[in-house]
């Protein structure tokens, strides 16, 4: 039988579940097939996508189920599996005292990369690539909360593991900042596998191969973008009111987004049982709004607007800091 | 640009592909490498780090800048302090240098875990592909160096700082003896910052919050140098991992013993064991991953603790074979002992080998006084020198050896008093713990406290490369009798003739008893004298020699210690000068120098210098031979005094060079280790030839030798007591006590300060007056050796300034021509000076016998004006009573110091010798009526000078002056009363609350204020500080006493505490009460010297303030009456304090503590009767 990854897999999931200590069950039957690509993990708060990326990254054991990755059982061989992965975690920091280029430096030496002229070459081209080359060599403690986060993308990716766990990746970062990364992860999605957790709808960008929605520790949904698309229409709406209607409407419904006009206001909006009056179906959804559509089906809007609130909210405290 | 999985190919250990030449080990190294240098960016960036390393780096200089600059500086004083050598200062400072660092690293690894959490690191690196072993070990090592580059950093400033300053020879700094300062930095340090970094890093992560780690930490610590400090000294190198045992020595330079790299080395498995349990603990382990490591970790740590433990037992099994040894000794000790006449035959030395020894004895049988046969002869041989072959006249013979004890079995025949011979060939190399098997300190079995002592040496012998040292201590050559039979208490010592040869390498030197013949190895030593022990001392000396009043002297050194010898040659005349004065000083007295040679000769700092059983005894003086630690002269630095030198007015070349000469005779005086080569010398004219035997020998032997110190060279012998160095709190009362006693004009040396301190205690005093000199208390073998100091010396002094220097010389040189080669009796020593005409008895009394001691009253000292002399200058006639009160006779002498115009004049009678029980009157002529005068009694119940109150007369004197003393009648008047002073057995003092009675709860001293103080009959010593809130005793020369002065005080209380005056009335009547007090001026506790500078040594301080009203009560019959007394309205001398009508019995006058002042003096009282006694019915 050929291996996983001689198959293309390069993670898979069979039957995973973790459950922590006063039988909190973070992750139920997760069942998941990776191959090369960039895929993305969207869920609400607690979903338990954190719990499947530190299971993933050999930082947690499974209480249920099998992991493997590139081929390497997650908890019987941890090294090998270590080996193949970067990993960025929803909680970055790194040592306080050391200058950006020194901690890439030690964590790619700490990847493998033994190699000196490489090594170098490799830390100097990942620092451009995030865009922290001018600040090489300043202190991590100097460096702002924006900065740090594109320090842990870059130890991630430093010694080109071939899968790439990146949990929350642009927290903190500004628009401009997220649309490099996104172009970033697109261009490394080509040739290896990304696993990219986000609330950040947008993040996954347009290369994304396949987005699946977790939700209670299940996988609910793993598809192309295209097929959370096309489940969406239909359901997404937009709708023209004067300021009094939008806020009954705003009240009802799940809105996505506020423009005003010379008349009144537009909304667009998702509702998982029939559109408001006088709205018309958006034809082509945004991903955001496939996202809100296929959890107002779940009749889970609420945590999934919460979700999207704590990553904005989660942004601004990164970026104050 | 290359693709991911070329990438992954590039630089994937033992995945699918594998990159050719790459190990798994390599790769390890290099993550352990990453890390470590990781951890050290990290924490060099650390304020706390630069805190502490600065802390630490300025400890470690402090304490060598202290040693630099007191070994600079006092070195030159006294060969004791060369003891303080900085080259040296790993032997006392390694400890307390490692502890510091060490402390420095809890506070660097303590959060090497919680530090990754706080830092956001701890899944970025738990998701790398390096083991929780190699993470945690790359970590300690970085923590390891950065704790240890300071330590490196400040060994390389401190050897640049020595090398410079001897090459630019300057007067102090030196650098660390090479093999010490490399084996702690490189094994000690090392080993131990890594043992107790796994310990924290262990906590780190099995405990994760820091503060409760590092004061773990702490606590482990604090345990563990307790241990070190509270464990006997043969453990140490097994368990403290400290280098707390280590006596550095540039002559015999040690990298480190066995059992040191051994402890070291299963230190360093232990270190490892915990790291691999750390690694095991690690939250980032899966279950399943847990068990192999905790089990490894756990085996190596069981490994390095059964490591350790095996050397711990071998080291109690060395002390259990010891008692072994000291216990068949014990049961032969009275076993029949032939006595040793002559030793011949051939040593052959191979260092580092073994020794060689055929030898030939003639041998004298014992007595056997209740007849029998003897069937055996007993011998001590040393364990390690195993026996080939022995012959009893002639015929081969059975023996066993075992334990050290060499039992001959004699054949049929051999009858009591026979000369036998004793022909043995034996080969090994001498175990140096068979030796002073009944010390009464045994250095090893003590724990750190006996720092001092351990810097006297603790290897009886040595047998190495570079040096050979066979001391009569390890009986390396078979020795009648048991090793535990003392010299003189049962047999005595043998003296015995000697022709040896003795073979060494080629290029080696050796030192024996007399003059050596031969060379280039192959020496003999026949002195013409008999000796009581043999000493060889063999390595590659330098050498240098002269002839001296017909004695060859000799100066064996190390090559590397040859500095202070370059400085003294300049004073090479009247060194020698010096020293011929000395032997023809001895030959003169009839004392000649016995050997023909005399060697000084410099040892190792390990070899130990002082002999076994109660007394210590300085084993620093042998045959021909006196040593000179590495210590002392070889190593102590003269710079300094030599530069004050230049700077002095000096004469010319001769006077500076006597300077010299003197600088050195100061340096040798001022030893307490017992070193000095002049003393020990002085020993071979009549030690080595006699000693006393029986009981008391070992008094007698005592003040015979400081008698021939004293004639000889004019001082008395230095003070040595190694029990003053057992301790912590004895050496610092030492040093203490003499620094006090020197800076305040006690004794004019160093040495005799630390005389002073010792045995001029009421505790000494009290133990003299309680047993006779033959019947010491051995059980406080200190204590008992302050008796035989206090003692000894007074009375060889009393024999020479009351015999006169001739006389005494010629009781010695009769004792000796009587005694030489055998042994004698105080009956002897009698008999050899009514020989010469010298009535000991009639000077000493039974001083052996008799623990009392002369007691001496005084009159006032009248003086009255005579007729000028022929110069017309004014003279005053001294008349002065003074009478012995005790059946003991005495020697006196009388002073008076007066300031005048022309400046202080001072004058002192000759010894006037008081016998027993009766009075002489002592008169002397003086150009001005002295203001002050005093008594000076040698050895006697007043314990110091008494000071005389002189009373002037006008008239002008015409009869004959008295000059001199004559017999006198003269006592003290009788006034009839009743005398109760603080010392009689009436004077009490009484607590309400028992626990407050220091007799009851003894002060146990404290680390600020030292050692607790002495008990003077009952109540603590007064000292000025700290206070104390007890009644004290105080000696004040203005106290009331009968021989002793002193009073009785304590700071104002509450009322509980009571001195109690007792007094029987002999009659009813009218009766006055008096209390005395002293005059007005606080003496704070100054030591005075008994018989010299006591005038100097009283100082006054301040009027005594705080004097008020005193609670008094007269009890009488069980009734109660208070008594008005104001304290502070009181004059010196006697008070009234009121009139009674009292029946004959006891009344008891109590006085509390209360008072309105703040001290109460409770000195002495007196009952006078006011009308005549009435005889009771």
């Amino acid at each position: 039988m050929e291996s996983a990854a001689a198959q293309g897999a390069m993670i898979e999931a069979e039957g995973l579940g973790h459950t922590y200590k006063g039988d909190q069950t973070a992750l139920d039957e997760v069942d998941l097939t990776l191959g090369t690509g960039l895929y993305g993990l969207l869920g609400p708060n607690g979903a338990g996508k954190s719990t499947l990326m530190r299971i993933i990254c050999t930082l947690l054991i499974p209480t249920r189920g099998t992991a493997r990755v590139c081929g390497h059982d997650v908890t019987k061989e941890r090294r090998q599996v270590r080996e193949s992965i970067g990993y960025l975690p929803q909680q970055f920091g790194a040592w306080r005292n050391h200058r950006a280029e020194e901690v890439l430096d030690t964590l790619a030496r700490l990847s493998g990369l033994s190699d000196k002229k490489e090594r170098r070459r490799r830390v100097a081209e990942t620092l451009e690539l995030v865009g922290l080359d001018a600040v090489a060599d300043r202190k991590v403690k100097k460096l702002s909360g924006g900065m740090v986060r594109r320090l842990g993308v870059a130890q991630a990716m430093v010694h080109e593991p071939r899968v790439l766990i990146v949990d929350e990746p642009t927290v903190g970062l500004d628009p401009e900042e997220r649309m490099r990364f996104r172009q970033v992860m697109a261009r490394l999605g080509r040739d290896r596998t990304i696993l990219l957790s986000t609330h950040i709808v947008a993040d996954l960008g347009g290369g994304c191969s396949q987005i699946a929605l977790l939700d209670d520790g299940r996988i609910e949904f793993q598809d192309s973008p295209e097929a959370l698309l096309e489940r969406a229409v239909g359901k997404v709406f937009e709708v023209a009111v004067d300021a009094q209607a939008a806020e009954r409407l705003e009240a009802d419904y799940e809105i996505v987004s506020r423009s005003a006009n010379a008349t009144g206001v537009t909304l667009r909006g998702v509702s998982a049982n029939g559109l408001p009056e006088g709205a018309t179906p958006v034809a082509t959804p945004t991903l955001e709004e496939g996202y809100l559509a296929f959890m107002a089906a779940r009749g889970r809007t609420e945590a999934a607007r919460a979700g999207q609130e704590g990553a904005d909210l989660a942004a601004e405290t990164v970026d104050d800091a | 640009m290359t693709t991911a999985n070329q990438h992954m190919e590039s630089r994937s250990p033992g995945g699918a592909e594998e990159l050719p030449g790459k190990t798994p080990l390599r790769v390890l190294f290099q993550e352990f490498l990453t890390v470590a240098l990781a951890e050290m960016r990290s924490a060099r960036r650390l304020v706390r780090t630069w805190l502490f390393s600065g802390l630490t780096f300025f400890i470690g200089l402090l304490m060598y800048a202290w040693y630099t600059a007191l070994h600079g500086v006092a070195s030159s004083a006294s060969a004791s302090i060369g003891m303080l050598n900085p080259r040296f200062i790993m032997s006392s400072s390694a400890v307390a240098l490692l502890l510091v660092f060490v402390v420095a690293l809890i506070f660097l690894a303590f959060d090497v875990r919680a530090r990754d959490t706080r830092e956001r690191m701890v899944e970025v690196l738990d998701s790398r592909p390096v083991g929780n072993l190699t993470m945690l070990a790359g970590r300690l090592a970085g923590l390891v160096a950065i704790a240890w580059l300071p330590l490196l950093l400040l060994g390389l400033l401190i050897q640049t700082f020595g090398v410079v300053a001897v090459m630019a020879d300057w007067p102090f700094g030196t650098p660390v003896e090479a093999n010490s300062f490399l084996a702690f930095l490189l094994v000690d340090a090392p080993t131990t910052l890594a043992l107790w970094g796994a310990v924290v890093v262990l906590l780190a992560v099995a405990i994760g919050n820091r503060l409760i780690v590092a004061v773990a930490a702490l606590a482990l610590v604090a345990a563990w140098a307790w241990a070190g400090w509270a464990i006997p000294v043969y453990l140490t190198p097994a368990i403290s991992g400290l280098a707390a045992s280590q006596i550095v020595s540039d002559v015999l330079p040690r990298f480190g013993t066995g059992v040191q790299l051994g402890h070291r080395a299963a230190l360093v498995l232990v270190a490892a064991g915990l790291v691999i349990l750390a690694a095991g603990l690690h939250p980032r382990s899966a279950r399943g991953e847990r068990g192999k490591p905790l089990a490894i970790g756990a085996a190596l740590v069981a490994l390095g603790a059964l490591c350790s433990a095996s050397l711990v037992m071998s080291a109690m099994a060395d002390m259990e074979e010891r008692a072994g040894w000291l216990a068949h000794h014990e049961a032969h000790r009275t076993a029949p002992r032939a006595t040793l006449q002559r030793v011949t035959g051939q040593v052959r030395i191979a260092p580092d080998e073994a020794v060689d020894l055929r030898l030939e004895y003639a041998l004298t049988m014992p007595d056997r006084a209740g007849g029998g046969r003897l069937e055996a002869l007993t011998f001590s041989l040393n364990p390690g020198i195993q026996v080939r072959a022995l012959a009893l006249n002639g015929e081969d013979a059975r023996f066993e050896h075992s334990q050290g004890l060499l039992v001959v079995a004699l054949p049929e025949g051999v009858a009591p008093n026979a000369e036998i011979t004793l022909a043995i060939e034996a080969r090994g190399v001498p175990n140096p713990g068979f030796a002073y098997l009944d010390s009464a300190l045994d250095v090893v079995r003590m724990t750190a406290d006996a720092g001092a002592l351990t810097l006297l040496g603790t290897d009886a012998s040595l047998f190495d490369d570079d040096y050979v040292a066979l001391m009569p201590g390890v009986f390396w050559m078979p020795l009648p009798g048991s090793a535990v039979q003392g010299p003189g208490e049962d047999h005595g010592a043998d003296y015995f003739t000697v022709d040896m040869e003795v073979r060494v390498p080629g290029d080696w030197l050796v030192a024996g008893p007399g003059r050596r013949e031969g060379g280039e190895g192959d020496f003999r030593f026949r002195p013409s004298a008999p000796v009581p022990a043999v000493a060889l001392l063999a390595a590659p000396f330098v050498r240098h020699a002269a002839e001296v009043a017909g004695v060859e002297l000799e100066l064996l050194m190390s090559p590397g210690h040859l500095r202070n010898v370059e400085l003294f040659r300049q004073a090479a005349e009247p060194l020698r000068a010096r020293l011929q004065e000395l032997f023809e000083t001895a030959a003169k007295f009839d004392l000649p120098y016995p050997y023909g040679a005399l060697s000084a000769v410099e040892v190792p700092a390990h070899l130990r210098t002082y002999g076994g059983g109660w007394r210590l005894p300085s084993v620093q003086a042998l045959p021909g031979i006196v040593l000179l630690r590495e210590y002392g002269f070889p190593t102590s630095r003269f710079g300094m005094v030599l530069e004050d030198l230049e700077d002095l007015e000096v004469e010319d070349e001769q006077d500076r060079d006597r300077r010299l000469v003197r600088i050195l005779d100061r340096f040798f005086s001022n030893d307490i280790t017992g070193g000095n080569p002049v003393y020990g010398a002085v020993r071979n004219v009549l030690g080595f030839q006699t000693s006393a035997r029986g009981p008391g020998a070992v008094a007698l032997d005592f003040v015979v030798h400081d008698l021939a110190v004293q004639l000889v060279t004019g001082r008395r012998s230095g003070f040595f007591s190694p029990h003053a160095l057992g301790g912590q709190a004895d050496f610092q009362g030492l040093v203490g006590g003499a620094m006090q006693s020197f800076f305040s004009g006690g004794a004019g040396t160093l040495g005799g300060s630390a005389y002073v301190a010792s045995t001029r205690t009421p505790s000494v005093w009290d133990s003299a007056l309680g047993a006779a000199l033959r019947d010491l208390d051995t059980s406080d073998p200190k204590l008992a050796m302050n008796v035989l100091w206090l003692k000894g010396p007074e009375l060889a002094q009393i024999i020479v300034e009351g015999l006169g220097r001739e006389t005494a010389a010629a009781v010695l040189a009769e004792l000796r021509r009587r005694h030489a080669g055998g042994n004698y009796t105080l009956a002897d020593l009698n008999a050899a000076g009514a020989a010469v005409g010298a009535d000991l008895p009639g000077l000493l009394g039974d001083w052996l016998d008799d623990a009392g001691l002369p007691g001496f009253l005084v009159s006032r000292a009248t003086t009255t004006r005579l007729a000028d002399d022929e110069q017309g200058l004014p003279r005053h006639q001294i008349r002065i009573h003074a009478r012995n009160g005790e059946p003991v006779p005495g020697l006196v002498r009388v002073g008076y110091s007066q300031e005048t115009n022309a400046g202080p004049i001072e004058d002192r009678t000759d010894p006037i010798r008081v016998p027993a029980m009766s009075a002489v009157e002592i008169g002397m002529i003086a150009k001005a009526a002295p203001d002050q005068l005093w008594l000076y009694p040698y050895l006697s119940l007043n314990r110091s000078a008494v000071n005389v109150q002189v009373t002037a007369g006008d008239d002008v004197e015409n009869a004959e002056p008295l000059v001199g003393h004559r017999p006198s009648d003269w006592r003290p008047d009788d006034d009839g009363g009743v005398y109760v002073d603080d010392l009689d057995p009436q004077f009490a003092v009484e607590y309400a609350n028992p626990q407050a009675d220091p007799a009851n709860a003894p002060d146990q001293g404290s680390v600020f204020a030292g050692p607790p103080p002495d008990l003077d009959q009952g109540l603590p010593q007064f000292v000025p500080f700290p206070p104390s809130f007890n009644w004290t005793r105080q000696s004040a020369q203005k106290a009331w006493g009968r021989y002793r002065r002193t009073l009785a005080r304590t700071p104002g209380g509450d009322g509980t505490a009571k001195a109690v005056f007792s007094a029987t009335l002999p009659a009813g009547g009218r009766w006055r009460l008096e209390y005395h007090l002293p005059l007005l001026d606080e003496v704070a506790g100054a030591v005075i010297g008994i018989g010299r500078g006591g005038a100097r040594a009283e100082k006054k301080l301040r009027p005594m303030r705080g004097h008020g009203s005193y609670d008094m009560r007269l009890v009488v019959g069980g009734e109660e009456q208070e008594l008005d007394f104001d304290g502070g309205a009181g004059e010196p001398g006697w008070n009234r304090i009121g009139d009674f009508n009292l029946q004959a019995g006891e009344v008891r006058l109590v006085v509390s503590d209360q008072t309105s002042g703040r001290v109460v003096i409770a000195d002495a009282i007196r009952w006078l009767p006011l009308t005549r006694p009435q005889p009771e019915s």
